[in-house]
C-alpha cells in the first residue's frame, strides 16, 4: 500500500475558513465538522482525489471538536475494497462518535481482509451506549459492506476493549451460498411450525374456552384493571346479565345491574384475592344462596387476573336446614315414649306401685339403665344438630369449677365401682377463681372425659383430675391408666361418630359423640381442648377456659 | 320415704274426707301424654297433693276458671293450645298470673327457655332427665 498523505486539514472555526498545516486548534461543534465533511469529500471527488481517512481531534466536553484531519490521496484510483470498508466504517463512527479501524490484509488470493473496529469508551456517547447500541454500530457497518457486495462476518468481540474484530471477503464463497440457502429453507419450516403452533393454541383456547362456559358454577374472569374479559352461561344467569352488555368494561363502572352491583358490594367493592369465602345471597325470583369465592390468575409469578366463582349452595343449605329439623323433631318425639318407660320403671323399682321382689327390682334397674343409655343417646343427637345449626347457645353465669368436677364425679359412682376405678381430684389448695361458663355445657364436658377416662380404664385403674389457673385461663386436666388412642387415629378422635378401634373392641356401645360435642363446647366458650395419649398406657385430656369478668 | 310413711300414717282412715278438710294443695297438671298425665297423677296424690288435670291448654284453661289450683304442670308441645299460649293467656289474668307454673317438656332450647323466663315461670324440667319423684321435690320447694 503505498499512500502518500497529500494533505493536513485543520479548521480554525473563529475565521471560519480552512488553514493548511495550521498549528492553531479551537473548539469546534462537532455538526460543523461534520458538515465541513461532506464538503470536503465532495471537493476530493471533484478533484479527483481519494480521502482515505480523516479523524476529529481530541474532544473538549460534549459535541465539541479541536480538530479535523482528513488524508487525501491525489491521483484518483479506483476504490479497494479495504478503503470502501474503512470508508464505511469511519462515516459510521462519524455520526456515533469517535473509533479506529484497523484494516489488515490476510489473504490477497481470497480477497481476505480483516478489520479491527475500536470505539472510545471515554466518549460520553459510548458512556451513555449499552450493548445493543454497540450491536447497531455493527450492523450499520454490516450494511456498508454488503451494499459493496461483500460477505462478512463477526470473528471475536472484545467487549471490554470496546472492539470487535470482523473478516471480509469480496467474494461469497459457495459453502456460504449454500448456507444462506439453507438458512432461507429453514426460514420457511419456521414459519410452518409457527402456523402450526398458532392454531394449536386456538384450539387450546377453544378448548378452554368450552370448559369454563360449560361449568355448572358460575364464572366471571377479570383482568388486571378488574374488567369483565369472560363470563360463562350460569354466571350470565345468576346475575341476569348478557355477555355482550359487560365484556371488556370494568366492573365498578358498569350500572344498570342490580344482582352484579350487589355482587361487587360483597366482595367489598373491589375483585381481589383475600383468601376469604364471600357469600351471596338473592332473594328474587326465590331465595337462593351463593358461595362466592376469588381467585388469582398468574402467569409465571405474575397476577395477570382474577376470577370469580359463583358456586349455589341453595340446595346445600335446604338438605342441612330439613336434616337438622328431622333429627330434631324425630328427637323430640322420641323423648316423650322414652320418659314415660323412665317413670313407669323408676316409680316400679321405688315401690310406689307396690312391693317388688329383689329379683324383679334387679331386672327392672337393668331395664332402666338401658333406657338411660337410650336417653343420653337422643341427648347427644340432639346436642350435635344444635351445634350444627349454630343454636348451642351457652347461658353464661358465674360458677365453681371445683362443683362441677366434684358432680361429675358423684355421677359416675356406681360405673366406678362397677369398673374398680379409683377417681382422684387434686383439689387446690388455694381458692380458686370462679368462671363464667354454661354450667350445664361444662358439666357434659367434664361427664364425658370422666366417663371415657372410666369406661375405657383397666380394672384396679386410676384417673387424676386437677385443675390449676394462671392470668388469663383456667386449665382441666383428666389423666387415666386406660387403653389410650391407637397414634394413626389420634388425628380423628374430636370427629363425629368416630371411635378408636380399641375403643369399639372394648365397649360395643356408643356414639362418637362425647369428645365432638365437648370440642364444641369448650371452643363456643372460647377455650382449647387437646391430649397425649399411648395405646395401653393411658391418655391424659386437658382443656382450658379463659377466665373473664 | 320416711316423710312419706309418717303422712300416710297421719291420714291412716281420714283419707277418704280428704276433700273436705282443705288443706291439700292442690296440683293442675296439663299434659297431653296419658301416660305421663297418669303417673304423675299418681305420684301427687301419694305425696298428698290434690291433683286435677288437662289434656291440653283449652282445657287447661278452662279447668283453672272452674278450680284455681296453687300450683300448674304444663306441658309446651300439645295439641289444640300450647303451653305458650296458656302461659300468655295467664299473664293477662289478674288473679291467675301469680300461680306458680313448672314446665315440663321434652323440649328445652334456649330460646324457649328465655321466653319461658319472662313469662314468669319458676322451673323448667325435661322430662327424660328427670324421675317422677324429682318433680314431686321441685313441687314441693314452690309450694311446700
Amino acid at each position: 500500500m503505498n499512500l502518500k498523505p497529500v494533505k493536513h486539514i485543520q479548521i480554525d472555526n473563529q475565521r471560519g475558513a480552512l488553514y493548511s498545516a495550521g498549528k492553531q486548534s479551537l473548539l469546534v461543534p462537532v455538526p460543523f465538522i461534520k458538515a465541513l465533511y461532506s464538503i470536503f469529500v465532495r471537493l476530493a471527488e471533484k478533484e479527483g482525489a481519494e480521502i482515505l481517512i480523516y479523524k476529529i481531534g481530541e474532544a473538549i466536553g460534549q459535541g465539541y471538536a479541536q480538530s479535523l484531519e482528513v488524508l487525501l490521496k491525489k491521483e484518483k484510483t479506483k476504490l479497494t475494497v479495504k478503503s470502501k470498508i474503512k470508508m464505511s466504517c469511519n462515516a459510521i463512527f462519524m455520526e456515533a462518535g469517535w473509533g479506529r479501524v484497523k484494516i489488515r490484509e490476510i489473504d490477497t488470493d481470497k480477497k481476505l481482509l480483516e478489520a479491527e473496529l475500536t470505539y472510545s469508551p471515554s466518549r460520553e456517547f459510548f458512556k451513555k451506549s449499552d450493548y445493543s447500541l454497540e450491536k447497531g454500530i455493527l450492523v450499520g457497518i454490516y450494511h456498508e459492506i454488503a451494499k459493496e457486495e461483500v460477505y462478512g462476518e463477526l470473528v471475536s468481540e472484545n467487549r471490554k476493549k470496546h472492539s470487535v474484530i470482523l473478516r471480509i471477503q469480496k467474494e461469497i464463497p459457495e459453502e456460504i451460498k449454500e448456507k444462506e440457502k439453507m438458512v432461507l429453507i429453514t426460514r420457511k419450516k419456521l414459519e410452518q411450525m409457527i402456523k402450526r403452533k398458532t392454531k394449536e393454541l386456538q384450539e387450546e383456547r377453544n378448548k378452554t374456552r368450552t370448559v369454563l362456559v360449560s361449568l355448572t358454577d358460575g364464572l366471571i374472569v377479570f383482568d388486571r384493571e378488574e374488567r369483565i374479559t369472560l363470563i360463562n352461561p350460569d354466571a350470565e344467569k345468576i346475575l341476569n346479565v348478557k355477555e355482550a352488555e359487560i365484556i371488556n368494561k370494568k366492573i365498578g363502572q358498569i350500572s344498570g345491574f342490580p344482582i352484579l352491583d350487589k355482587l361487587y358490594k360483597t366482595l367489598g367493592n373491589k375483585v381481589e384475592w383475600t383468601g376469604q369465602r364471600y357469600e351471596l345471597v338473592l332473594n328474587k325470583p326465590f331465595k337462593r344462596c351463593f358461595n362466592v369465592s376469588v381467585a388469582p390468575m398468574i402467569d409465571e409469578k405474575e397476577t395477570i387476573g382474577m376470577i370469580v366463582i359463583l358456586h349455589d349452595t341453595t340446595r346445600e343449605k335446604e338438605v342441612a336446614r330439613m336434616k337438622s329439623e328431622f333429627v330434631s323433631l324425630a328427637a323430640h318425639q322420641l323423648r316423650t315414649p322414652l320418659s314415660a318407660i323412665k317413670w313407669i320403671l323408676r316409680m316400679v323399682i321405688d315401690g310406689d306401685v307396690g312391693s317388688i321382689s329383689e329379683e324383679q327390682t334387679q331386672f327392672l334397674e337393668r331395664g332402666y339403665e338401658s333406657n338411660e343409655r337410650m336417653i343420653i343417646l337422643i341427648n347427644d343427637l340432639l346436642n350435635v344438630t344444635r351445634i350444627e345449626e349454630g343454636r348451642f347457645v351457652c347461658n353464661l353465669k358465674s360458677q365453681s369449677f371445683e362443683d362441677i368436677i366434684e358432680e361429675a364425679v358423684v355421677n359416675l359412682r356406681r360405673m366406678t365401682e362397677q369398673k374398680k376405678v379409683e377417681i382422684i381430684f387434686n383439689k387446690p389448695k388455694k381458692s380458686f377463681p370462679k368462671v363464667r361458663v354454661d354450667k350445664k355445657c361444662i358439666a357434659l364436658v367434664m361427664q364425658n372425659l370422666l366417663d371415657n377416662a372410666v369406661r375405657f380404664n383397666k380394672p384396679g385403674g386410676k384417673v387424676t383430675v386437677s385443675i390449676k389457673h394462671d392470668k388469663i385461663n383456667t386449665e382441666v386436666m383428666v389423666k387415666d391408666t386406660g387403653i389410650g388412642i391407637p397414634r394413626l387415629q389420634q388425628s380423628r378422635i374430636f370427629s363425629k361418630f368416630f371411635r378408636a378401634d380399641n375403643a369399639v373392641r372394648t365397649e360395643t356401645e356408643g356414639t362418637g359423640l362425647g369428645l365432638f360435642i365437648s370440642k364444641n363446647i369448650i371452643e363456643a366458650h372460647g377455650g382449647k381442648i387437646w391430649f397425649e395419649s399411648e395405646e395401653d398406657k393411658g391418655s391424659v385430656f386437658w382443656f382450658t377456659i379463659p377466665i373473664k369478668t | 320415704m320416711k316423710a312419706k310413711r309418717t303422712r300416710a300414717a297421719f291420714f291412716g282412715l281420714q283419707y277418704q274426707l280428704k276433700p273436705k278438710l282443705r288443706i291439700m294443695k292442690k296440683i293442675l297438671i296439663i299434659e297431653d301424654e296419658n301416660i305421663l298425665l297418669d303417673l304423675l297423677q299418681k305420684k301427687l296424690i301419694q305425696e298428698g297433693y290434690e291433683v286435677d288435670t288437662a289434656r291440653d291448654g283449652q282445657e287447661g284453661l278452662d279447668r283453672l276458671d272452674k278450680n284455681k289450683p296453687d300450683l300448674i304442670l304444663l306441658d309446651i308441645v300439645m295439641p289444640r293450645m300450647g303451653g305458650f299460649e296458656v302461659m300468655e293467656r295467664i299473664s293477662k289474668q289478674k288473679d291467675l298470673k301469680k300461680i306458680p307454673i313448672i314446665i315440663i317438656s321434652n323440649s328445652g332450647q334456649i330460646v324457649e327457655l328465655d321466653r319461658a323466663k319472662e313469662l314468669g315461670v319458676k322451673d323448667w324440667l325435661i322430662k327424660t332427665d328427670f324421675d317422677p319423684q324429682e318433680v314431686v321435690d321441685k313441687v314441693k320447694k314452690q309450694i311446700g
